[in-house]
């Protein structure tokens, strides 16, 4: 994925949307980068099952790293439809390439306007440059 | 300019799920925006604490539970299993606002380098781990027995041991630390020896503590201001008690 063309959350999520053949609209869900970097030498990630329901700013996830857990956040309300289930047995993935093999969950997406409302590239490079 | 302002709760010992209830909600008030508040608390019984994501399927656990001799729970922050009986045992929590919310390796150092500085005054050569050399895998159960930068080690009889270390755990921004000051080797058979073995004595553990919440301090340059929790937070504490800490289900579950 080009990071440019990617929405973002404040907790460092980003969400990419299409839509399929059948006209469904799927957001595939990410860690940044810069969390990926922030959390440094992952260690253990929990992902949740296909068919459970997300809600947009609530945990989806977890993530542990130098004993610190971090909570996983939803960008979009929606159904789990695929999880990137390499990634519970290598995170490497995760820390090499969040854009692309890194990427963490699909949700089948009930309100895509939910993502317009998400940060730009360019808003969230600046709320990372401002230390948030 | 005053320096700003971290509440600072001291609670006796108290019940191994009512201690992290409490540390949880202290971790929502943070998230929520309040100040900092630092939490020094101790254990009503000797008590194991198993790291986030760790089985609890372990023969000496096992074992020492089937013997009512440990109480078990599970923390919200990662790292291996304490057995907290003879310690400090503090908690910070800070809001997402705070500069240190988001640079959890220098809070880890700026909180345990309090705890150095405590130690070498009383003759310990304690310091820092900055990276330590790749250890057994898998881990050792124990948190004492694995090294991660930042844990605070000194040389033993048999080696360097480690005398604090502390986890994390971040929510929407907000950061809750908590670890532990080894002050006495608990009762756990193949435990490394604490503070009390080292000097060949035992210290005045509140003495001990003053000196430590002085230098933090100086480290953090706030003001310790002592409070309670609020009412909502009790309210709160006394919710997850229920929910999660208590919950066999919660303690139990099956991870890696």
């Amino acid at each position: 994925m080009n990071p440019e063309q990617l929405r973002f959350t404040d907790t460092h999520e980003w969400v990419h949307l299409e839509t399929t053949a059948e006209g469904k609209t799927i957001a595939t869900v990410g860690l940044t980068d810069h969390a990926v970097e922030q959390l440094n030498d992952l260690v253990y990630i929990q992902l949740p099952e296909v068919g459970q329901q997300v809600r947009r700013g609530e945990s989806f996830g977890e993530v542990e790293s130098v004993k610190a857990v971090s909570d996983l956040y939803s960008p979009v309300d929606g159904e789990v439809v695929e999880v990137n289930q390499k990634l519970t047995e290598d995170l490497d993935p995760l820390s090499q390439d969040p854009y692309g093999a890194g990427w963490l969950i699909k949700v089948q997406v009930n309100d895509p306007s939910q993502v317009e409302q998400l940060m730009d590239h360019q808003a969230y490079q600046k709320m990372c440059e401002e230390g948030m | 300019m005053g320096r700003q302002p971290w509440r600072l709760i001291l609670h006796g010992p108290c019940g191994p799920a009512w201690n992290m209830a409490v540390d949880e909600a202290l971790l929502e008030s943070a998230a929520a925006g309040e100040r900092g508040t630092l939490r020094m608390y101790q254990w009503c019984r000797p008590t194991v604490s198993l790291g986030y994501f760790q089985s609890a399927r372990q023969p000496q656990l096992e074992s020492l539970r089937k013997q009512d001799r440990v109480a078990l729970v599970r923390r919200l922050t990662g790292g291996g299993a304490i057995v907290h009986h003879h310690e400090w045992t503090y908690s910070l929590t800070l809001p997402a606002g705070h500069p240190l919310a988001r640079q959890h390796q220098a809070l880890y150092a700026r909180v345990h380098q309090g705890w150095v500085e405590v130690l070498q005054e009383l003759g310990i050569a304690a310091r820092v781990v900055e990276q330590p050399p790749p250890g057994p895998e898998p881990e050792p159960f124990l948190c004492f027995l694995r090294r991660s930068p930042g844990d605070v080690v000194a040389p033993g009889p048999h080696g360097t041991v480690k005398l604090a270390g502390s986890a994390q755990r971040r929510r929407r921004g907000g950061l809750l630390q908590h670890g532990s000051l080894l002050l006495e080797k608990p009762a756990w058979p193949q435990h490394p020896v604490g503070l009390a073995e080292l000097l060949g004595r035992k210290v005045d553990t509140q003495t001990l503590l003053q000196d430590w919440l002085r230098r933090i301090e100086a480290l953090f340059e706030v003001q310790l201001v002592p409070g309670q929790l609020t009412a909502e937070e009790k309210k709160q504490a006394l919710r997850l008690m229920a929910a999660r800490y208590i919950q066999p289900q919660w303690t139990l579950r099956r991870n890696r």
